[in-house]
């Protein structure tokens, strides 16, 4: 059963096209990888997904409704959380308080101006449990802008956990890291992400054997193979476009 | 916890010495004092926008200007009008254009946002200027009856009285403040800091921004509103310089003289353009100019605003105490 479908999504910026019809269909417990080289439009497909912007053509369904027309709020209310490849997080609020907004968010006490946020036990106490599972629970009083790059990675991740949503989306995770800090973030989010459906794009081969059981590869705006990790490892187009010429 | 404890007691303290200062100052001073305490409430409800929402208004006077007109034009026109029900027209007033002009504001951010606010409030600067049969226009409004308090079971208190009007001027603001101090702990104070923070990221994480900054513009607007009620009733009159852009300015250098982004900073800034403007007016004809002067000073060299001297004198106190409490009990 497919919780998440994208058809046909095609996308110019100014005329100069970047998606020529992108077919995405991710299962339910699925956890698919996005892979191709700088320029293939991964990023643009996740801002199409997640409503940053919207397609010229196609469709985003989520659990066979259609969503393609849906605010970003609105998406991120229903199960898309996503996260991203430049660090976007809240720079001068506490790691606590970050997460406290989401958590609020997602138990939809957004706009209480009555009750007194110190005072709501369940939340706080959600919080301090993602920080728990992010292993950030010593940083909870540092301003996120102060973290340490992997622990602003590990902030991204616990942002759209908190959302608890029905896929999460990540957008090249372990970005500039170097080899330790990739592992350890990779550990991450195998273990907070254990049974949730998983989208992720990454650069890093390894990384995406590490956490995917199927592969997507979008070249030059288009699907060029999609199937499981082994049959795209052997995939000679795939080889010969990119895996052949890895860096 | 005890620091939080010291903080209530200090703050209590200070909330003591407000309400006693028709005891030790003079009738002049007490005037001035009240102009803080409405000054202080007119600049919060700015920083609520500036300081917490990130969003920087040309045009706060525009609420400020409404409360103090629909309070004078009520007082005016509605016999035996209240005083209470005086103030809170104007409040509900400008919150109420507040909501209105939110629907134009929610979509603009930076320089634009800046831009519209200043327009908007140009607009109502320009209403006040030139409907004269109702505003006066550059002969302003005057003449509007100061209504006594009634207060059951103890009567009515002479608002005419200097100290009388001080102690409803400092409860009502007081009130005010108390309530802008409060929401910002609420869900909501939270999802404004976001707009500043990173508004895009608020949205993906399920923020519906667009409301929230109804929310904040309505209630910073009745907060001024209010502010602006009290200028009124205190003033006796009101002109065109009630809502012109220069009264707009006026909350800008508050604020960021007392220190944008802490709840306090723009209190302090009030009571320092309101007693230095005083002092320095009667010294020289050029005083704007050395209150911008401190204000470019503030700006380049200084941004935490006076808050944060007052904040580094008192946690350097706070830690010579507990030394010599430390060496005391150690001995």
């Amino acid at each position: 059963m497919s919780i998440l479908q994208a058809k046909d999504i095609r996308h110019d910026f100014k005329g100069l096209a970047v998606l020529f019809g992108v077919d995405l269909d991710v299962a339910e417990g699925e956890r698919r990888a996005i892979i191709g080289p700088n320029g293939a439009g991964k990023t643009t497909l996740f801002n199409m997904i997640t409503g940053k912007y919207q397609p010229k053509g196609g469709a985003v369904l989520l659990d066979g409704q259609d969503i393609t027309r849906r605010s970003v709020y609105w998406r991120a209310r229903h199960g898309l959380a996503r996260s991203f490849q430049i660090t976007n997080i809240f720079p001068r609020l506490t790691v606590f308080q970050s997460l406290q907004a989401a958590v609020l968010s997602r138990r939809s006490i957004r706009l209480d101006f009555v009750h007194p946020v110190s005072r709501m036990k369940a939340v706080n106490q959600e919080v301090v449990e993602l920080l728990r599972r992010i292993g950030l629970a010593e940083q909870a009083q540092v301003p996120g802008g102060m973290l340490a790059y992997g622990q602003q990675r590990a902030l991204e991740i616990g942002l759209t956990l908190a959302l608890q949503p029905r896929v999460i989306l990540l957008d090249e995770p372990t970005a500039g890291m170097s080899s330790e800090e990739t592992r350890l973030v990779v550990d991450l989010i195998k273990r907070v992400t254990a049974g949730m459906t998983l989208i992720i794009i990454e650069h890093d081969m390894d990384v995406v054997f590490g956490l995917a059981d199927r592969i997507t590869v979008l070249h030059y705006g288009a699907v060029l193979a999609s199937g499981p990790k082994e049959e795209i490892q052997q995939d000679p187009k795939v080889k010969e476009a990119y895996l052949g010429e890895e860096d | 916890m005890t620091t939080r404890r010291l903080n209530t007691a200090v703050l209590t303290i200070i909330g003591l010495v407000v309400l006693a200062c028709p005891s030790f100052l003079s009738t002049v001073h007490l005037r001035l004092m009240t102009e803080v305490l409405y000054y202080a409430l007119f600049a919060v409800s700015l920083n609520l926008i500036t300081g917490f929402g990130g969003l920087l208004s040309f045009g706060h006077a525009a609420y400020f200007g409404v409360g103090a007109y629909i309070t004078a034009l009520s007082l005016l026109h509605i016999k035996g009008l209240g005083l209470i029900p005086a103030l809170l027209m104007g409040g509900v007033a400008a919150g109420i254009i507040g909501a209105f002009f939110s629907i134009f504001l929610i979509r603009v951010s930076g320089t634009y946002y800046a831009m519209l606010t200043l327009a908007f409030n140009q607009l109502l600067y320009a209403v006040a200027l030139k409907w004269r049969a109702v505003t006066g226009g550059d002969d302003g409004l005057g003449g509007f009856p100061k209504p006594p308090l009634h207060i059951p079971l103890i009567g009515s208190i002479d608002m005419s009285n200097t100290a009388n009007f001080y102690w409803f001027t400092a409860v009502v603001i007081g009130v005010m403040l108390l309530l802008a101090w409060h929401l910002i702990r609420t869900p909501l104070g939270v999802s404004i800091v976001l707009l500043r923070e990173n508004e895009e990221r608020a949205r993906f994480l399920g923020h519906r921004t667009a409301a929230i900054r109804f929310y904040l513009f309505t209630i910073a607007a009745f907060l001024a509103g209010i502010a602006g009620s009290m200028f009124a009733m205190f003033q006796e009159f009101v002109s065109t310089g009630a809502i012109d852009i220069f009264k707009a300015v006026d909350a800008i250098l508050m604020m960021v003289i007392g220190g944008v982004g802490h709840f306090f900073g723009p209190m302090l800034g009030a009571m320092f353009m309101v007693f230095i403007g005083d002092w320095l007016s009667r010294l020289t004809d050029m005083w704007e100019f050395y209150i911008g002067a401190f204000f470019i000073a503030m700006v380049l060299y200084f941004r935490g605003g006076l808050i944060s001297l007052v904040l580094y004198a008192w946690y350097w106190l706070l830690r010579a105490v507990s030394g010599l409490w430390g060496r005391r009990t150690a001995s």
